[in-house]
């Protein structure tokens, strides 16, 4: 089986990790963005 | 049929789980230093004694190991299988002597459960608990999180025959790196970084949202390991809901979120490959699977009108949907709450995401994005099929890193750990009917276990049936695992014993 990541990159780059936990962030927010349309779309449709 | 296993196959298998008992008994070290800065001395009594039957059995086990040992696949699989009921009875034994449980089952459901990261206990007085106990029970937690045997890879068998086979029979089949070391060592520094960064984060909010220094300290420790590692113990009984703070939730919700992705996409990110988040077949089937449910759920829940504003909808709905969808299991109502008031069709929603779950290779549980994102193509690439002219040619391909084919044997495989686990719950949920639970309430308790989520509708406490606990640690072990070592430890039993007729 082949690995499955690129098993190029080294943990060692402070800001790649900064910028990577702060894309990470970006996608949770995402989903809570969606959350919360949803969360509007509903309450609309049911008032 | 298999041959009838040898003296040294038991060997090896006993060897491997030795080693692994061996980890476990370094990890005690943690709840005893947090015992001995209490002063919890017999705290202290209680982890060196646990240490002590770690370490001797281990090392006992450990030294069967044959000399001219040649492991194979049988070997890891069974030996990953019987670690883990080993290190649970292991891990049980501070339960049982800190006088919080009524019996040793009980202790033991409380270790597979954290083991799992599925989060159910059965523990009584949860808020008079040391902080050497609650410490052990988030430290089995984010250890069962990372993988008991990646624990075992990283630091005691290291990159020696049989790894590889050891670190598939725990259901994390991707490597990172080609060798499996130094792909344990990775998931344990991808690991290490949130660490760090989330009990700052979740010390920091305890301490704005008025908890002391200290409490702020150990609560941030615990909830990081348990949201990181999608468990879902809390210290206090009344889970998540203690903190009473949208802030303390929102920070919850980004560490097991988090922790619900693949390492592998971790260390992609972490190392450069940010436009990963957006292309990873995983992220895109949690986006779209957990819109939909949400959707399901939010429907449910405004129809039956129990959370008639936006903030509550979000700190409710939203909030146990995505507990749900990571396999986190942390909560914020009471558990008879969601049979009370939630409604059939929020429940309904709830079931499927516990279900569906997170990502491959991560700390979650559940059927996971991987294979419904697999299955999906797979399906999409039939119905092109039918729908194009006969010899027209496409690639049937999944980006995970990188695009890769995506065959007929891997559809096979995300179809077949996808019956096992809709199959393992109905069974559940059979077993909770059983004993005299209604449908609903079993199908909710079992879809939690089968998943490894830990929210619970009310059905799980120290007074169920003995069965029951029996059938929901036999349901966390083999969900966690994806069945494979299970099932390879079966027909290791099997081909014993029907020989010896």
């Amino acid at each position: 089986m082949r690995p499955l990541g690129d098993g190029r990159g080294r943990l060692d780059g402070f800001g790649e990790i900064v910028l990577g936990i702060a894309t990470e962030l970006a996608y949770i927010a995402a989903l809570l963005m969606v959350g919360a349309f949803v969360c509007v779309a509903f309450l609309v449709i049911h008032a | 049929m298999r041959n009838k296993p040898k003296a040294e196959d038991y060997r090896i298998i006993a060897s491997y789980a030795g080693r692994v008992a061996i980890g476990l008994g370094f990890a005690c070290a943690v709840p005893l230093l947090a015992a001995v800065v209490e002063g919890e001395w017999a705290v202290c009594v209680d982890f060196v004694i646990c240490a002590t039957a770690c370490f001797l059995s281990g090392a006992a086990l450990a030294m069967l190991m044959p000399d001219d040992a040649r492991p194979g696949w049988l070997h890891g699989m069974v030996a990953t299988a019987v670690a883990w009921l080993f290190v649970m009875a292991l891990a049980a034994i501070p339960y049982r002597l800190s006088g919080h449980y009524g019996s040793y089952l009980d202790c033991m459901f409380d270790a597979m459960s954290g083991f799992t990261t599925t989060g159910l206990t059965l523990v009584g007085d949860l808020d008079h608990l040391s902080a050497g106990l609650n410490t052990w029970r988030h430290v089995i937690t984010f250890i069962g999180g990372q993988g008991v045997v990646v624990l075992a890879l990283s630091f005691l068998i290291g990159g020696s025959a049989g790894s590889y086979e050891l670190y598939v029979g725990e259901a994390k089949d991707e490597r990172l790196f080609p060798s499996v070391m130094h792909t344990a060592k990775t998931i344990w520094k991808i690991s290490a970084v949130y660490f760090a960064v989330g009990i700052a984060a979740l010390w920091a909010t305890g301490v704005a949202i008025g908890l002391p220094i200290k409490a702020a300290f150990y609560h941030g420790a615990w909830i990081y390991m348990a949201a990181w590692s999608t468990g879902g113990f809390a210290p206090m009984s009344q889970n998540f809901l203690y903190y009473h703070s949208a802030a303390y939730d929102a920070v919850g919700v980004a560490f097991f979120v988090a922790g619900s992705l693949n390492f592998a996409l971790h260390h992609a990110v972490l190392t450069g490959n940010r436009r990963e988040m957006l292309k990873n077949v995983e992220t895109i089937s949690f986006f779209v699977t957990f819109t939909g449910l949400f959707s399901v759920i939010a429907a449910g829940l405004t129809r039956a009108g129990v959370y008639p504003d936006f903030v509550a909808l979000m700190r409710k709905g939203f909030y146990h949907a995505i507990s749900a969808h990571t396999t986190t299991g942390f909560m914020t109502v009471a558990a008879r709450q969601f049979a009370l008031e939630w409604g059939d069709l929020a429940l309904c929603g709830m079931i499927l995401a516990m279900m569906i779950g997170g990502s491959a290779c991560s700390t979650a549980g559940g059927v996971k994005g991987l294979r419904v994102g697999g299955i999906w193509l797979a399906a999409r690439h039939e119905t092109r099929r039918l729908l194009l002219p006969a010899g027209a040619l496409f690639p049937r391909k999944l980006h995970m890193v990188e695009d890769r084919f995506l065959g007929d044997e891997q559809v096979k495989g995300f179809a077949l750990v996808t019956v096992l686990y809709v199959g393992m719950w109905a069974m559940a949920t059979l077993a909770g009917v059983a004993v005299g639970y209604p449908i609903l309430d079993a199908a909710f308790e079992a879809a939690s276990v089968s998943g490894n989520v830990g929210l619970s509708i009310g059905v799980t406490s120290s007074a169920m049936p003995n069965f029951l606990k029996i059938a929901y640690i036999l349901v966390m072990w083999a969900g966690r695992l994806e069945f494979m070592a299970v099932l390879a430890l079966g027909g290791f039993v099997v081909s014993a014993v029907r020989r010896r007729r």
